[in-house]
C-alpha cells in the first residue's frame, strides 16, 4: 500500500517534468538503438561470413603461380601443417558487352566435374552447376550477372588466346572469395558491370589455355593450429621452379581482407557511439534528479518524519531514472533492430552473402539493456545519495541561502558595469553552475563532433577519390597486355583511332623485404615524366620518379621499417626471377592501394630486361572512346581494357544512397545530443530562476523580455561548444584515421574548413530551435501565484 | 476634504479555477484610493485583498468589473498592455522580497530603473532606504530587513504612480517589520507616492490615512485616520 502512493507519486513526477524525461528518454533509446543496430550487425555479418566460408571451404592460403603439373599438387598437400589443396586454373580473359559499356574483364576459374568438400566452392544463385555436355557452359557470379541483366540461357563472348568464343550461362553463384569482388589491389570499389568471374569446366578451361593437367593457383586448406607464414615459405620453395607469384594467407586476400576492416569498424563504432551516448544521457539525468532532489527537499522530510527508511527514499529517487531506462532500452532494442535490419540492407551493394539474416543475439539485446539502464541508474545515484543523507529536521527547515562572493572593484569594474544587467545575470548563473554551464559547452561539442567527422567522412572519400582520379590517375582507361613485349608496342595502340595519347606501362608482383620483414606490393614502371600517371606527395606536388630506385608509400615503408636511401631485397613474381636488391630513393604518402613506383627503364633492367611494357595507360578523344576501347579490345594480345572512370562512377552512384542515409542519420543522433542538453539545462534553469523572472515581470518587463532573459545564454555557450567542438571533432578525425588506416588505405587527416563551416551551421540551427522551445517555456510563467510564495 | 482620485474601482469581481473548485476572490467590489495616501487594505486570510492587489497592480485581469487609473480603464488591457502599465505606474513590494539573487543590490534597483521611463537615480533611491553603503552586496548577504529596504528602493525608483505593498512585514521579526514600515513611510513622505499595504495585522492600520477591511470579496468599512502614529509606536 506504501509502496503504492510512492508509485503514484513517481508517475505524477514523471508526468509533470515529461518534457525533461523525454529528452533524456531520447538519448537512451537513440545510445540503444545504435548500440544494437551496430552489435547486430557485426554479429549479423560475422555469423553470415563465417558460415558461407564453412560451407564453401574457403581456402586459408593462396598461391599464384605460372604454371605447374597436376602431379606437383603432392607437394602442396605434403608440406607440415596442410590438410588438403586444391589446383585451379585462373586466367583473365576480354568480355565483349553489348551497350555502351563495352569491354569487361573476365576472371575464369577453373571447376572439377565434381563439388564434393570443394575448397572454394561456390553458391549457386540460379540454374545448376553444368548440366549439359556442352564444354563452353559457365557460371558467372551473381553480381555481373545483376549489373548487366545477364540470366541463365545468356550467352557471353570472350576472348579467349586470341579466339572468340560464346560462352553459354546455365547458372549464376556466388564465392566466398569475391563477397567484396575487386579485380586487383589497386581498385577499392568493386566494378560489377566490368568484372565477371566466370566458373567454367576444367577440361575447357585446360583446352582454352593449353594447360591441360596444369594448375597456376593454389588453394589450400590448414590444420588446426597450423602457421600460415611457414606454409607459405614452404610452398615458395617447393613451387619456385613453376615460378611461384604471389601467395597469401586468407588474412591478406582483398575480399576477405576489406569485409574483416569492414567488420572491425562496426565493431569499434559499436562501442564508441554508443557510450557518448549513454554518458550523455546519465549526466542529462543527474540534472534532472539533482534539481528534483532539491525541490523536494520537503517532501522527502516529510516521508522521512513520517518514517519512510532512507533507503526506501534512495530507491524511490533512483526509480526514476529506471523507469526512464527501462521504458527507453526496450524501445532502443527493438528499434536497433529494425536498425539493423536498414543497415544490414544496405550492404547489399557492397558485400554480398547467399543469406545476410539479422541475428538477433540475446545477449548482445541483454547487454544493451543492462547497459542503458544501468547507465541512467548510474546518472541518478548522486541525487538519490543525496536524498538518502537529509535529515528530516533539516529537510523541512527552508535551504540555507547561496553565499555569494562580493563584487571585486578591480581593473575589470569599469568593462563589467557596460555589460546589460540581464547579461550579468546570465553570467552569473552560468558561474553559480559551471557544472551545468560546461555540460553544455561539451554537449554542444559533442554534438558539433559527431557532425564534423560524419561531413568529414564523406568529404575525405570523395577528396581521396578525386585526387586519385583527377591528379594522380588520368587515364581514360587501361589497357592489359596478355605478356610482356617491347616497348615500340605501344605505338600500335597510340595508332587506333580515337586514341590521343598511350604510355606503356610495366607492372610487376614483387614481395619486397627488409631482414625479416616483408610485404607484397604492386611495382607500376612508368615513362619518365608521365602524363597520364602522376605519382604525388601528400600536398599534391609531383614527385619525380629517379632512375636508379624506388618510390616507396609511407605504409610499405612503415611496415617494412625503412628510410630513403636504403636497400631492400625485391622478389618478383616472375618465373625465372630470383630475388635482387634494389633501392628506395623516396617516400611518399598515398591513400590507397599498395603500389610501388619506379622509372619503368630502371625496373626493365632490375629485372635483366630490355625495356618492356605489359600494359598501356591511354588518353582518348572526348567523343569516340567507346569505340577506342573497342578497337584496342580487338587488338591481338590485349587482355583487357578497363574504364577507371566507368569504375569510378559505379562507386559513386552505389556510395551516393549509403551517405545519404549515414548523413541523415549522423543529423539526427547530433540534434538528439543537443536538443536533449540544452533543453534540460534550460529547463533547470527556468525552473530555478522562475522566481527571479517572474519578478521581472512585476517590474514590467515583457514576456519576451523575460524569455530572452531565461534563454540568453544559450547561444554563448552553443558558441562556446561549436568553438570546443572543432579541436575535439580534429582528434576525433585523426584518431579515426589511425583506427581506420589499414593495409589497403590511408586517410589523410584534413578536415576540410567546410566540413566545420556546415557542421556549425547545422549545429547553430538546433541551438536556434532548442532556444525556441525553451522560450516557450519561459513565457508560460505565472507572475502573481510564483511571487506569493517562500522559496 | 476633496480628493484626487488615482484609482476607481467599480464592481469587481474575480474568480478563478482552484483543481476543480472555482474560488470567487473578489465578488463585486467597489472603492476609490486617492492620490498621495497610505492606504492599508486590512483583512482575514482569504478576504481576497491579495488578489485586489494583484488586479491594482496589473499582474492579473479581473473577471468583470472596472478599475481605473487616473481615469484610464486598465482591468480590460490586453497582456502588452498590462506590462506597459506596470512598467510605467506601479512599483511592488512583496512579502518574500523577490529580490534577483544573481544580481547585487544597486543591480537589483537598476534593473527596475533601466525600464522606467523617468525613473530616480539609483543612489537615491538607495540612499532613502538606508542602504547606499550595502550597493554591492547580493540579497544573501542580507539580512531579511535589509533585502526588504532593497526591495522598497527598487519599487520607489521606477518613480511610479503608485507603490503596492503585499504584506510587506509578513516574512520579517517584530522589530525588523516595525523598521522596514519606517522606511516604508519616510518614502512615501519625501516622495508624496500613493502606498497600498497589504496587511492581515490589525495594529499595522494605525499608520494609515485611511483603512478599508475587506471580508469575503466585499469592502467591509472604510475608516479615517485622523491621526496616524509612527511605526514605532506600534505594538502588536
Amino acid at each position: 500500500m506504501v509502496g503504492n502512493v510512492l508509485h503514484r507519486k513517481l508517475a505524477r513526477d514523471l508526468r509533470g517534468g515529461w518534457g525533461q524525461f523525454t529528452a533524456a528518454a531520447a538519448v537512451v533509446l537513440w545510445a540503444t538503438v545504435l548500440f544494437v543496430s551496430f552489435q547486430v550487425t557485426y554479429r549479423s555479418l560475422l555469423h553470415s561470413r563465417d558460415s558461407y566460408y564453412r560451407r564453401c571451404n574457403f581456402a586459408d592460403f593462396f598461391v599464384d603461380l605460372e604454371n605447374a603439373p597436376s602431379s606437383a599438387l603432392s607437394a602442396a598437400q605434403s608440406i607440415k601443417g596442410v590438410w588438403r589443396v586444391r589446383g585451379r586454373i585462373v586466367k583473365e580473359v576480354s568480355l565483349e558487352m553489348e551497350g555502351e559499356e563495352g569491354a569487361a574483364v573476365g576472371r575464369i576459374i577453373s571447376m572439377p566435374r565434381r563439388r564434393d568438400d570443394l575448397i572454394n566452392d561456390i553458391y549457386m544463385v540460379s540454374g545448376s552447376y553444368f548440366p549439359g555436355a556442352a564444354s563452353e557452359e559457365v557460371i558467372i557470379n551473381q553480381r555481373f550477372a545483376e549489373a548487366n541483366g545477364l540470366a541463365v540461357g545468356d550467352s557471353l563472348r570472350a576472348t579467349i588466346n586470341e579466339r572468340k568464343e560464346d560462352l553459354r550461362i546455365v547458372g549464376t553463384a556466388y564465392s566466398p572469395e569475391y563477397v567484396y569482388p575487386l579485380r586487383d589491389a589497386r581498385q577499392f570499389a568493386p566494378d560489377d558491370k566490368g568484372f565477371a568471374i566466370i566458373f567454367a569446366r576444367r577440361g575447357f578451361v585446360e583446352d582454352a589455355f593449353d594447360m591441360t593437367n596444369d594448375f597456376n593457383n593454389l588453394v589450400g586448406v590448414l590444420r588446426p593450429g597450423a602457421d600460415v607464414e611457414a606454409v607459405l615459405d614452404r610452398a615458395k620453395e617447393r613451387f619456385s621452379r613453376y615460378g611461384v607469384y604471389a601467395r597469401y594467407g586468407r588474412a591478406r586476400q582483398l575480399s576477405h581482407n576489406y569485409l574483416e576492416q569492414e567488420l572491425q569498424g562496426v565493431k569499434v563504432s559499436a562501442r564508441i557511439v554508443p557510450a557518448i551516448f549513454l554518458t550523455v544521457a546519465a549526466v542529462v539525468i543527474h540534472i534532472i534528479m539533482r534539481r528534483m532532489v532539491q525541490m523536494q527537499r520537503t517532501q522527502i522530510g516529510l516521508l522521512r518524519a513520517l518514517g519512510y527508511g532512507r533507503l526506501r527514499i534512495a530507491l524511490h529517487y533512483i526509480s526514476y531514472a529506471l523507469v526512464v531506462g527501462v521504458a527507453a532500452a526496450a524501445l532502443g532494442v527493438v528499434g536497433g533492430l529494425y536498425l539493423a535490419r536498414g543497415i544490414l540492407a544496405m550492404y547489399h551493394p557492397f558485400f554480398r552473402f547467399p543469406s545476410l539474416r539479422v541475428q538477433s543475439a540475446p545477449s548482445a539485446l541483454l547487454l544493451a539493456f543492462g547497459l542503458s539502464c544501468g547507465m541512467c541508474v548510474l546518472g541518478a545515484l548522486r541525487s538519490a545519495w543525496k536524498a538518502m543523507r537529509l535529515d528530516p529536521a533539516v529537510a523541512l527547515r527552508p535551504r540555507a541561502p547561496r553565499l555569494e562572493r562580493i563584487v571585486h572593484r578591480d581593473a575589470l569594474a569599469p568593462l563589467w558595469e557596460k555589460v546589460p544587467l540581464t547579461w550579468r545575470m546570465n553570467a552569473r548563473n552560468a558561474l553559480r553552475n559551471k557544472t551545468r554551464a560546461a555540460f553544455t559547452v561539451f554537449g554542444v561539442a559533442i554534438s558539433m563532433m559527431m557532425l564534423v567527422v560524419g561531413r568529414n567522412n564523406m568529404n575525405l572519400f570523395n577528396w581521396i577519390v578525386k585526387h586519385q582520379y583527377e591528379d594522380v590517375e588520368l587515364a581514360d582507361f587501361r589497357v592489359d597486355f596478355a605478356d610482356q613485349r617491347p616497348t615500340h608496342s605501344i605505338l600500335d595502340v597510340e595508332a587506333v583511332a580515337g586514341v590521343r595519347r598511350a604510355e606503356g606501362v610495366l607492372q610487376v608482383g614483387a614481395e619486397l623485404r627488409n631482414g625479416w620483414r616483408k610485404k607484397e606490393a604492386l611495382i607500376m614502371g612508368l615513362p619518365a615524366g608521365s602524363e597520364l600517371y602522376r605519382v604525388c606527395d601528400a600536398e599534391g606536388n609531383r614527385v619525380p620518379l629517379p632512375p636508379d630506385g624506388l618510390i616507396v608509400p609511407a605504409r610499405i615503408a612503415d611496415a617494412l621499417g625503412i628510410r630513403r636511401g636504403q636497400q631492400i631485397t625485391l622478389d618478383p613474381y616472375l618465373r625465372g626471377k630470383d630475388e635482387r636488391p634494389a633501392v628506395v630513393r623516396g617516400v611518399v604518402k598515398q591513400y590507397i592501394g599498395l603500389v610501388v613506383y619506379a622509372d619503368r627503364r630502371y625496373l626493365s633492367r632490375l629485372l635483366g630486361e630490355g625495356d618492356m611494357v605489359n600494359s598501356a595507360l591511354v588518353d582518348s578523344d572526348a567523343v569516340p572512346t567507346q569505340q577506342a576501347m573497342d578497337r584496342l579490345d580487338d587488338m591481338p594480345g590485349v587482355m583487357a581494357v578497363t574504364s577507371a572512370r566507368r569504375m569510378l562512377q559505379n562507386l559513386m552512384e552505389e556510395m551516393a544512397d549509403l551517405m545519404n542515409v549515414a548523413t541523415l542519420i549522423q543529423i539526427f543522433a547530433a540534434a538528439i545530443i543537443a536538443f536533449a542538453v540544452i533543453y534540460n539545462v534550460t529547463s533547470v534553469n527556468i525552473a530555478e530562476q522562475e522566481r527571479d523572472l517572474a519578478g521581472l515581470r512585476s517590474l514590467g518587463y515583457g514576456r519576451g523580455q523575460v524569455a530572452d532573459i531565461a534563454t540568453n545564454d544559450i547561444m554563448p555557450l552553443g558558441i562556446a561548444g561549436i568553438c570546443l567542438g572543432m579541436p575535439i571533432a580534429h582528434m576525433a578525425c585523426q584518431a579515426m584515421a589511425k583506427a581506420y588506416e589499414t593495409d589497403i588505405y590511408r586517410l589523410p587527416v584534413i578536415v576540410s574548413a567546410t566540413s566545420y563551416g556546415e557542421s556549425a551551421v547545422v549545429v547553430m540551427l538546433f541551438l536556434l530551435i532548442a532556444r525556441w522551445i525553451c522560450r516557450r517555456r519561459a513565457e508560460r510563467i505565472k507572475i502573481a501565484q510564483r511571487l506569493k510564495t517562500r522559496e | 476634504m476633496s480628493h484626487r482620485i488615482l484609482y476607481n474601482v467599480r464592481k469587481l469581481t474575480k474568480s478563478y479555477l482552484m483543481g476543480e473548485v472555482t474560488v470567487h476572490a473578489l465578488r463585486g467590489l467597489d472603492m476609490e484610493i486617492h492620490e498621495g495616501e497610505l492606504l492599508v487594505l486590512l483583512g482575514p486570510s482569504g478576504s481576497g485583498k491579495s488578489t485586489l492587489l494583484n488586479l491594482l497592480g496589473g499582474m492579473d485581469s479581473p473577471t468583470s468589473g472596472t478599475i481605473e487609473l487616473r481615469q484610464v480603464e486598465i482591468g480590460g488591457l490586453s497582456e502588452r498592455g498590462l506590462t506597459a502599465y506596470r512598467r510605467k505606474s506601479v512599483g511592488f513590494v512583496f512579502q518574500f522580497f523577490n529580490l534577483i539573487p544573481t544580481l547585487t543590490a544597486r543591480e537589483n534597483v537598476q534593473v527596475a530603473a533601466q525600464i522606467a521611463d523617468q525613473p530616480l537615480p539609483v543612489d537615491d533611491a538607495l540612499h532613502m532606504v538606508g542602504l547606499l553603503e550595502r550597493a554591492d552586496h547580493f540579497p544573501s548577504q542580507m539580512s531579511g530587513g535589509e533585502q526588504q529596504r532593497v526591495a522598497i528602493a527598487r519599487a520607489i525608483c521606477k518613480n511610479p504612480a503608485v507603490v503596492l505593498a503585499d504584506e510587506p512585514t509578513g516574512a520579517l521579526d517584530y522589530e525588523t517589520g516595525k523598521l522596514v514600515l519606517d522606511v516604508l513611510i519616510d518614502v512615501h513622505r519625501q516622495s508624496g507616492k500613493t502606498v497600498v499595504m497589504v496587511t492581515h495585522n490589525v495594529a499595522i492600520g494605525g499608520i494609515a490615512d485611511r483603512v478599508v477591511r475587506l471580508r469575503s470579496g466585499q469592502v467591509q468599512d472604510v475608516t479615517e485616520n485622523q491621526s496616524p502614529i509612527e511605526p514605532k509606536d506600534l505594538t502588536w
